[in-house]
């Protein structure tokens, strides 16, 4: 009897205790300054960037920096959900197209307004990079990056291909058939949607017109329907002649070309992706040797179309209740030598001209990454971050793409979907 | 004899069926295990089951995690997650379910409806709402999420089986004990519980299994790393700006699995039983 008395008291008093426990752990607290800073990335990624918060807390003994980090697969939507419940971290990577949309919505904090030396940046790519046209700070470029192509060139030399000189988009198509008449297994390109949908359509359209798809100032498409049936007609034309693999059998592998059986083979040419991605597909299969490829150009084009940007932004959000304190540790982050050592090229080739010696100085710089960047760096694009970039956009544009590359819709009727349902988010965002 | 003959037939015939669909329905696993010792070429390019070498390195390797945090924290933190939750579940359902199926109150009709119309609710919808009382009452990034709905019966399914489950257990019960001089809590303690227990266990077993695998509301509450689960620690690795080296995913994969293997296998005799005596389906 008094043993069960005992147990429903011991019960009813962890009910109690756990609820108490649970208001207490928020009132109790110090003068230490915690801040939450997230990112995404692989783990070489995370192990710099903790050292680098460990170098930082040293130093700043009254400051914690609470570390959120995590692969990219679905950290721009646990962001929105953070922005909308008013509960994100103080500090944050943001995926570059998402910057503009972050800047509308008005969860950047102004970083001109704060103690940050930007005197280590080259002034132009600070501009090109985190301003959204504001003459303000509200993103800082991580790193210097954009589009590549990288080829096996082992491969490319048996066939009698060279991508390493300047070409235009139709020789992708005989260069296509010429793999597929070498060996049927064998693709020019391995390209997956969400990088190839920005290679193929973004910058097809920067270089028919010399500006981004949608003119952010007028909130109109600069692109006409006949212009997108041009550019859907040729990315029929990749598949149709099997200069790209069929895209049903890319879908399964998404983004990560790197576990393709046929790339881990070597029976692509080249990899359509990121100077990011370089190194990924490069250690999946080690075997060929790898080079920077150029970019394929329209003959009348207005703009080369590709251009330099970086691979993400760091931010501060702007309700956070530590700016200053946020502030200062990017100041650390991007400006001291310490960092820039402990980071070396996990966010890419890093974006002050002080990093990139002490990384290369350091022999951190991996030679195919920096021959990516290096061959980008010779286009004269520029960047089309604003509404084009915007997730929605981003979406219709991808499964434009993916319909497409199955052939589920014709290149006309693609373009004019494509026409309607940019024009419909126009409306409703004017 | 050709009965006897006959007989034998039937029984090899139903063992080698039941094997086959036991092979075929543990393939997935057995998969998982052997691609824990092989390489992503092997993984992604081979159709063989078995791997070229075995060697324990991936099990090393997957256990390390990410810098300071190694699958012992994650592994601690899914433990202290979901025993309490279990616990806080299992006794805070069947104090409600007995209210709802013993007592008579003013308005227990519309309650009890209430109870019901959040079952039919599906989880993304209340989520939004718990995620914002859960901000303001500042314990976001925290296990307290978890705690509270558990300590309040917020899962109107295991109530809703708990108080069916009661309803089948003849009154005449509590009234004798009331004749005899028992309050409505001791009744409870004393007469009820030993014969709750197989819905008891069956609930907890419930719990457990689904809220050791929780992806979702583990993923929307908990924001540091090393409060991670091991369901959001087995996702931590899989960017796409790196070579996944998928046999550490697979064989961290093997180990998050042993638990809730092992505890279906003890358990095995309760978890049938109350399903049996709870008339779930399911």
């Amino acid at each position: 009897m008094k043993n069960r008395k005992v147990l429903s008291l011991a019960l009813c008093t962890i009910l109690v205790l756990s609820l108490l426990t649970g208001s207490m752990a928020t009132a109790l607290g110090d003068d230490t300054v915690t801040l939450r800073f997230s990112w995404w990335g692989t783990d070489a990624r995370h192990e710099a960037t903790l050292a680098v918060i460990e170098a930082f807390e040293k130093q700043n003994p009254s400051i914690k920096i609470e570390a959120e980090y995590g692969a990219q697969d679905g950290y721009n939507a646990k962001k929105t959900t953070e922005f909308a419940s008013k509960s994100a971290p103080d500090v944050f990577q943001i995926e570059t197209g998402a910057g503009p949309e972050y800047y509308r919505n008005g969860v950047l904090y102004n970083l001109s307004e704060l103690p940050i030396n930007f005197d280590k940046f080259d002034a132009g790519f600070l501009q090109r990079n985190g301003q959204f046209g504001t003459g303000s700070q509200y993103c800082i470029p991580t790193g210097v990056a954009g589009s590549a192509l990288v080829v096996n060139k082992t491969l490319a030399d048996k066939i009698g291909i060279d991508m390493t000189q300047q070409f235009d988009f139709d020789q992708l198509l005989e260069w296509g058939k010429q793999v597929q008449a070498y060996d049927p297994e064998c693709y020019l390109l391995s390209a997956n949607t969400s990088y190839a949908m920005p290679f193929f359509v973004r910058c097809y359209a920067r270089q028919l017109n010399g500006v981004p798809i949608i003119n952010d100032a007028e909130m109109v498409l600069n692109m006409t329907q006949e212009q997108f049936e041009q550019c859907f007609a040729f990315i029929d034309q990749l598949y149709k002649t099997g200069t790209c693999a069929p895209a049903a059998y890319k879908e399964p592998f998404g983004d990560q070309d790197n576990n393709d059986p046929k790339w881990i083979e070597g029976k692509y040419v080249a990899h359509v992706g990121y100077t990011s991605s370089a190194t990924v597909v490069e250690a999946a299969n080690p075997n060929v040797e790898y080079v920077a490829g150029c970019l394929p150009l329209l003959p009348d084009r207005k703009s080369d179309g590709w251009y330099n940007d970086c691979p993400q932004f760091m931010g501060i959000y702007a309700e956070t209740k530590h700016p200053q304190e946020a502030a200062k540790f990017l100041d650390f982050f991007f400006n001291s030598e310490e960092a820039a050592l402990l980071l070396g090229t996990v966010r890419s080739v890093p974006p002050t001209a002080m990093a990139q010696k002490i990384v290369t100085d350091a022999g951190k710089l991996n030679q195919l990454t920096a021959d990516c960047v290096a061959r980008s760096l010779t286009y004269n694009g520029t960047t089309d971050n604003g509404y084009t970039t915007n997730s929605e956009v981003q979406a219709i544009l991808n499964d434009a793409y993916a319909a497409v590359s199955f052939g589920t819709k014709t290149p006309a009727d693609a373009a004019r979907e494509v026409v309607e349902l940019i024009n419909d988010f126009l409306a409703r965002n004017k | 004899m050709r009965k006897r003959h006959g007989k034998t037939f039937k029984v090899v015939l139903s063992y080698i069926v039941l094997i086959l669909l036991g092979v075929f329905m543990c393939y997935p696993l057995l998969w998982m295990f052997f691609a824990s010792f092989k390489t992503n070429a092997e993984i992604f390019s081979g159709i063989n089951l078995l791997p070229e070498s075995f060697g324990p390195e991936a099990f090393y390797d997957g256990w390390k995690g990410t810098a300071d945090n190694t699958f012992t924290r994650f592994f601690t933190n899914t433990f202290v997650l979901v025993i309490p939750v279990t616990l806080f579940t299992v006794v805070s359902s069947t104090l409600v379910a007995y209210g709802f199926a013993r007592f008579e109150f003013r308005g227990k009709k519309i309650f009890f409806l209430i109870l019901l119309s959040t079952l039919m609710l599906p989880n993304a919808i209340l989520i939004i709402p718990r995620y914002t009382i859960f901000r303001d009452l500042g314990v976001l990034d925290s296990y307290y999420p978890f705690y509270l709905m558990s300590v309040f019966a917020c899962y109107p399914f295991f109530t809703y089986m708990l108080v069916q489950f009661t309803r089948g257990l003849p009154r005449e019960l509590d009234e004798s004990a009331c004749m005899d001089g028992c309050g409505t809590f001791r009744t409870l303690i004393s007469i009820l519980l030993p014969l709750l227990k197989p819905a008891m266990f069956s609930a907890g077993l419930f719990q457990f299994l689904w809220t050791y695998n929780d992806y979702f509301n583990s993923l929307i509450y908990i924001n540091s790393v090393k409060k991670f689960t091991i369901s959001l620690a087995l996702r931590l690795t899989l960017d796409s700006e790196t070579v996944i080296t998928w046999k550490n995913v697979m064989a961290m994969s093997c180990l998050a699995v042993l638990p809730v293997v092992i505890l279906f296998f003890l358990c095995q005799k309760y978890f049938v039983e109350g399903i049996a005596t709870t008339g779930l389906k399911g």
